[in-house]
C-alpha cells in the first residue's frame, strides 16, 4: 500500500514536497535579494548527494528555528538558498536523502557450506558455555562417537542458516541456551539480541540491518548516534542512508518482524525434528530419550512465548532507532551567509560493532560504570579505563555479567554473582610502575579481603607480564585474578 | 517609477497562485497515480482541492510552496478540507500553536498525521479494511460501535473509546437520508469516513467510491463494488 492512506506513501509524498522550495505560492515577483547561503551535501567519498532535502533556518541549535529556505540539492549535491536580507548566520540540515541503489546482501543466508577440516573443533572450542548446554543435552550416559559429534555439529549449523561469522553462531547459540534452557524469558536483552540475530539473516540486507541495530543498541541517545548509523550504512557501500533508515524503522515491527518470527519457527522446527530423529536412532542409550524429551518440551514452552516477546523486542529497537533518527540536529551545520565557499556536510563511514554485547547498555549505564564513588562519582580517564577492563572481561565471559559499580567504592565492580572485583593497573613505562613486591602484596591483600582482581595489562611490558604471570602462578592467585586484554 | 495599486497587486497574486495550483495538480496526481487512477480521479479534479488548501494556508500565513504542497498531501490523506474534520481538530490546533513558527506549521502537521496513520494502520492495511468491511456488509452487521471497531480497529487506537463514540454521534446523523434508510450503505459510508475523512461524500477525490456507496444496490452488490474498488487500489 503506497497511496495517501499508507504511512509510507504519505511520508514519502510529504518529504518530496520539500522540492517545491520556499518561494511563496502567490508571489508575482522574483526575489531579487542579494543574501544567500551556499550549502553542499557529500557522500563519504566526497561526491555530492543529489536530490537531498534541506532546510535552512534561523539559529536556534535545534530543529525549531524559523524556516528561511528549503529545497533539494542539485545534481552535484549543491544548493544555493536565497535568504531574506539582514540574516548573517544560519543553520542548515539535510533531512531526507533520495533513495540509493538497491542493496543486496551477499553475506546473509549464504548457503551452509560443508564443514572444512577442523571447523567443528574450532566451533566447539569457541562456543564455550552454550556448547556445554548442547553437550549437557546430548551427553548423559551416552558414549560419544565420531558420527554423533558430526550429527550434533550439523544440527547446530542447520539451526543457523547464513552463518557468516563465528561470532554469530556464538551469539545465537548462547541466546537460545539462555532462553530455552535457562528460561530467562524476563530478560529483555536476550530477546533483543535474538531479534537482531534473526534479522541479520534476512537475504537482502541482513548484515546491514544487523550492523545498524547493534549500533542503535549501543549508542541510542548518544549525540553522535545518528552519525554512526549513517556511517554504518555507508560502510556497506551505499549512500543516502536517511530514507533507508526511516523505511527500515517503519518495517521493523511489520514484515521484518514477521520474517524473523518465521525464521525462528523454521529453526525450531528443524531442531525439534532433529531431536525426534535422534530419539529413534539413539533410543537405546540410557538417559538419552529423557533428555531429548525434556529438550522438546523446553523448545515447546519457548515457542509459546517467543512471538510476543520478539514483538516487544522489535518495538523497543524501533523506538530506539526512531529516537536516534529524530536527532537530525546532531548533523546540523552553521555558517555565515554570502560565503563563496559552500558549507559542507559530509557523510562518514563507520564499521558496525563486531558482535552484539552480552549485556547491552545505554550510554547512561555505561557512564555509571565509569563513575568512581570513591572520587565523588566523577568520571576520569582512569575510571573509564577501569570500565573498559570490566566490560572486556564481562564480554569474554570471564566475569559473570552484568557487572555494576560497587556503590561503596570499596571495590570497583560487583559481578552478577555478587563477587567484588578490584581493578589494578600497572604501567611499565613509569619508574616503579610495576614493582613485583608491591604487586604480590596487593594481590595477597585482595585475597584476604575476599576480592577478586582484574588486571589491566595494556601498559605492562612483555618482561613484566612474564613476571606478573609468575607471581600469580607461584602464589595461587589464579583463582581470583583475571587479565585484560 | 512604475507603481501598482493594492488591487492590481492582489490580481497579480491571484494569478500567481492560480498558475501555481494549476501546475501542482498534475504533480499531486502523479505522486499518488495508482490511488487516483483506481478512484477514477483526473489530475484537473485536484485543482480545486489544492486551491482550497492554498486559501486555508494563506489565511494562516503559510505561503511557501513546499508547505502548501505538504498540506495538499495531508488533504489527499485526511480528506479535502481536512481542517473541518473533527478528528483533525487537535492536530491542526496543535500545529497552529503560537509557539510554532508559521514556517513550521506544515511540517508539524505532517508529523502528526504521519503518527496518526502509523497508529491507524499498525499491522493492518486498506485491503484488510476492505475485506472486513465487505464481510460485515454481507453478514448484515449493524451500524454500531462494535462493528466499526472490528472493521477498523486502528481507529480505536488513535482515538479513545469515548472520543470515537462522540465522533459517531456527530457523524451518523449527518449521513444523507438516502443512506441511513439502508443500514449496509450507512455502515459503508461511516466506515469510509474513518479512513478517507469525514467529508468524503463531498470530496472530489472519491467519485468512484461515492458512486458505489450511494448506488441503489443490494448489500451484496455494495460489497462486490467495494471489494472490486479496493482490489483495484491495491493492485496499482
Amino acid at each position: 500500500m503506497s497511496g495517501p492512506q499508507s504511512p509510507a506513501g504519505f511520508a514519502s509524498a510529504a518529504d518530496g514536497a520539500t522540492a517545491h522550495g520556499s518561494a511563496a505560492i502567490d508571489d508575482p515577483t522574483c526575489l531579487c535579494d542579494d543574501n544567500w547561503v551556499k550549502i553542499r551535501y557529500e557522500h563519504a567519498d566526497g561526491s555530492g548527494v543529489a536530490g537531498a532535502s534541506y532546510i535552512v533556518q534561523t539559529v536556534t541549535g535545534d530543529a525549531t528555528g524559523e524556516v528561511l529556505a528549503q529545497g533539494v540539492t542539485d545534481g552535484n549535491g549543491d544548493a544555493v538558498a536565497t535568504l531574506p536580507s539582514g540574516i548573517e548566520e544560519v543553520e542548515f540540515y539535510f533531512f531526507d536523502d533520495p533513495e540509493g541503489e538497491p542493496y543486496e546482501d551477499p553475506e546473509a543466508r549464504a548457503p551452509v557450506e560443508e564443514p572444512e577440516e577442523g571447523f567443528f573443533a574450532r566451533l566447539w572450542d569457541d562456543i564455550a558455555e552454550a556448547g556445554d548446554w548442547v553437550w549437557g543435552v546430548i551427553q548423559g550416559d551416552f558414549n560419544e562417537d565420531a558420527s554423533t559429534s558430526q550429527i550434533i555439529a550439523r544440527m547446530i549449523l542447520t539451526m543457523i542458516p547464513g552463518i557468516d561469522q563465528l561470532a554469530d553462531a556464538q551469539d545465537i547459540v548462547n541466546i537460545l541456551y539462555r532462553l530455552i534452557w535457562r528460561r530467562e524469558w524476563d530478560v529483555p536483552a536476550h530477546w533483543i539480541l535474538l531479534v537482531i540475530t534473526l534479522i541479520g539473516l534476512i537475504p537482502t540486507f541482513g548484515s546491514l540491518a544487523k550492523g545498524i541495530l547493534k549500533m542503535v543498541l549501543r549508542r541510542a541517545g548518544d549525540i553522535g548516534a545518528l552519525r554512526s548509523l549513517y556511517g554504518v550504512f555507508n560502510f556497506f557501500g551505499i549512500g543516502n542512508a536517511h530514507r533507508w533508515l526511516k523505511e527500515f524503522s517503519r518495517r521493523l515491527t511489520g514484515d521484518i518482524l514477521d520474517w524473523a518470527v518465521g525464521e525462528l519457527n523454521r529453526l525450531l522446527n528443524r531442531a525439534a525434528a532433529y531431536m525426534d530423529w535422534a530419539k529413534t536412532r539413539l533410543g537405546g542409550v540410557t538417559g538419552w530419550n529423557a533428555r531429548l524429551n525434556d529438550g522438546i518440551a523446553r523448545v515447546g514452552a519457548f515457542r509459546g512465548v517467543a512471538t510476543e516477546k520478539l514483538r516487544e523486542a522489535a518495538t523497543t529497537l524501533q523506538r530506539r532507532l526512531a529516537q536516534t533518527l529524530a536527532a537530525a540536529m546532531s548533523r546540523i551545520g552553521r555558517g555565515g551567509t554570502r560565503n563563496g565557499k559552500a558549507h559542507t556536510v559530509k557523510q562518514n563511514v563507520e564499521a558496525p560493532p563486531a558482535r552484539v554485547p552480552r549485556h547491552p547498555r545505554t550510554q547512561d549505564e555505561l557512564d555509571d560504570l565509569a563513575r568512581d564513588p570513591s572520587h565523588g562519582g566523577r568520571i576520569s580517564r582512569s575510571s573509564e579505563a577501569e570500565r573498559d577492563v570490566g566490560l572486556g572481561l564481562e564480554e569474554r565471559g570471564e566475569v559473570p555479567g552484568p557487572i555494576r559499580r560497587d556503590p561503596t567504592g570499596g571495590a570497583e565492580f560487583i559481578d552478577a554473582d555478587g563477587v567484588e572485583w578490584d581493578v589494578k593497573a600497572y604501567n611499565s613505562n613509569f619508574p616503579n610502575g610495576f614493582d613485583p613486591a608491591r604487586v604480590e602484596e596487593q594481590l595477597d591483600l585482595s585475597r584476604r579481603l575476599g576480592e577478586n582482581v582484574m588486571i589491566d595489562t595494556r601498559n605492562i611490558s612483555a618482561a613484566d607480564m612474564n613476571t606478573l604471570r609468575q607471581i600469580v602462578g607461584d602464589n595461587g592467585f589464579g583463582e581470583i585474578v583475571r587479565f585484560w586484554p | 517609477m512604475l507603481t501598482f495599486s493594492d488591487r492590481q497587486f492582489e490580481t497579480f497574486r491571484d494569478t500567481a497562485r492560480g498558475r501555481w495550483v494549476a501546475a501542482r495538480a498534475p504533480h499531486l496526481h502523479a505522486t499518488f497515480a495508482g490511488h487516483y487512477g483506481a478512484h477514477g480521479v483526473a489530475a484537473d479534479v485536484l485543482g480545486p482541492v489544492i486551491e482550497a488548501v492554498a486559501a486555508w494556508a494563506q489565511a494562516r500565513g503559510i505561503r511557501a510552496e513546499a508547505d502548501v504542497m505538504r498540506l495538499s498531501v495531508v488533504a489527499a490523506s485526511f480528506g479535502h478540507r481536512f481542517w473541518m474534520d473533527p478528528r483533525a481538530a487537535s492536530l491542526v490546533t496543535g500545529a497552529l500553536d503560537d509557539a510554532i513558527p508559521r514556517s513550521r506549521v506544515a511540517l508539524t502537521l505532517v508529523k502528526a498525521v504521519k503518527t496518526w496513520l502509523e497508529t491507524l494502520w499498525q499491522g493492518d492495511d486498506l485491503t484488510g479494511f476492505a475485506n472486513r468491511l465487505t464481510h460485515a456488509i454481507r453478514m448484515g452487521a449493524p451500524l454500531e460501535r462494535d462493528t466499526l471497531q472490528a472493521v477498523l480497529p486502528g481507529h480505536w487506537r488513535v482515538l479513545s473509546d469515548e472520543d470515537n463514540a462522540r465522533l459517531l454521534r456527530w457523524l451518523v446523523p449527518r449521513l444523507p437520508a438516502t443512506l441511513t434508510e439502508r443500514p449496509s450503505h450507512a455502515l459503508a459510508a461511516t466506515a469510509c469516513a474513518l479512513v478517507h475523512g469525514t467529508g468524503w461524500l463531498s470530496d472530489p477525490q472519491y467519485p468512484r467510491l461515492q458512486a458505489i456507496v450511494t448506488a441503489d444496490d443490494t448489500p451484496a452488490d455494495l460489497a462486490r463494488g467495494l471489494h472490486a474498488l479496493y482490489a483495484d487500489v491495491a493492485g496499482r
